[in-house]
C-alpha cells in the first residue's frame, strides 16, 4: 500500500494494552447460619 | 504474540504507535474488510489483530523490493497526499470485478490502527508487525454509509 519512504529504522513497538471484561464481583453475604436446636422439654 | 525471540540486540523498544490507511470492502454477504493491495484476496479478521505473514524489513536481503509488514501513513495528510480523492480509487474496482474473484471488492474505507510488533519506519509512515483497527473515518463506493457503519460494529470493539 504505497510507499512510506526509505526506511530509516527497526523498532520493536509494545502491544498496546487490551481492556478485558471483568464481571463485577459478587456481594459476599452472611452464610446463612442454620437456627440453633430448642433442647426438647422433658415431660 | 511478539515473538520476543526476534528482537535484535541494539533494536530500541518504544510504545505502539497509531497510522493511518486505506482498505478496500467488499459487501458480500459477508462483509468483508480487504487489505489495499488490488490483486490480494486477504481478509482482516474481526476477532483477532491482523498480522504481517513475513517481518517488516529494512531491505531485502536478495535484493528484491519487496516491502513486508502492515502499512501505514504518519498522518492524514501523508495518507491524503498518497492516495489523493479517495472517491478517484473506486476507477480500479473494473479490474477483479468477476463475480467468483475473491478479489472483487466495492468500496474503500479510511481510518486508523494501532500499530505494534518489530516496526520499520521511513519518513512517511510505517511498515509494522501487528496491526488492530483503531477507527473507521469515511467510505466511497456501493452503499458506503451502511458499509462503514457495518465495519463499525464488525471491526470497532474488545476482542474477548
Amino acid at each position: 500500500m504505497g510507499n512510506i519512504g526509505e526506511p530509516v529504522r527497526r523498532v520493536v513497538r509494545t502491544e498496546p494494552e487490551v481492556p478485558v471484561f471483568t464481571p463485577e464481583p459478587r456481594p459476599e453475604t452472611e452464610p446463612q447460619r442454620a437456627p440453633e436446636k430448642q433442647p426438647e422439654k422433658v415431660p | 504474540m511478539l515473538d520476543w525471540t526476534k528482537v535484535k540486540a541494539g533494536d530500541p523498544i518504544e510504545p505502539h504507535v497509531v497510522g493511518y490507511r486505506v482498505w478496500r470492502y467488499r459487501l458480500g454477504p459477508p462483509l468483508c474488510l480487504l487489505s489495499w493491495c488490488l490483486g490480494s484476496s486477504e481478509l482482516w479478521p474481526t476477532d483477532a489483530p491482523f498480522q504481517s505473514d513475513k517481518e517488516p524489513n529494512l531491505a531485502s536481503p536478495d535484493g528484491s523490493k519487496m516491502s513486508h509488514g502492515i502499512h501505514a501513513y504518519l498522518t492524514r495528510k501523508e495518507l491524503q497526499r498518497q492516495f489523493g480523492d479517495l472517491a478517484s480509487l473506486l476507477c480500479y474496482r473494473g479490474i477483479y470485478s468477476e463475480p467468483d474473484n475473491p478479489a472483487r471488492w466495492d468500496g474503500v474505507v479510511a481510518g486508523t490502527v494501532t500499530l505494534w510488533g518489530i516496526s520499520v519506519e521511513g519518513p512517511r509512515g510505517y511498515r509494522a508487525q501487528f496491526a488492530r483497527i483503531a477507527s473507521f473515518d469515511e467510505a466511497h463506493g456501493t452503499r458506503a454509509d451502511e458499509a462503514l457503519e457495518r465495519l463499525r460494529g464488525l471491526y470497532l470493539h474488545e476482542y474477548g
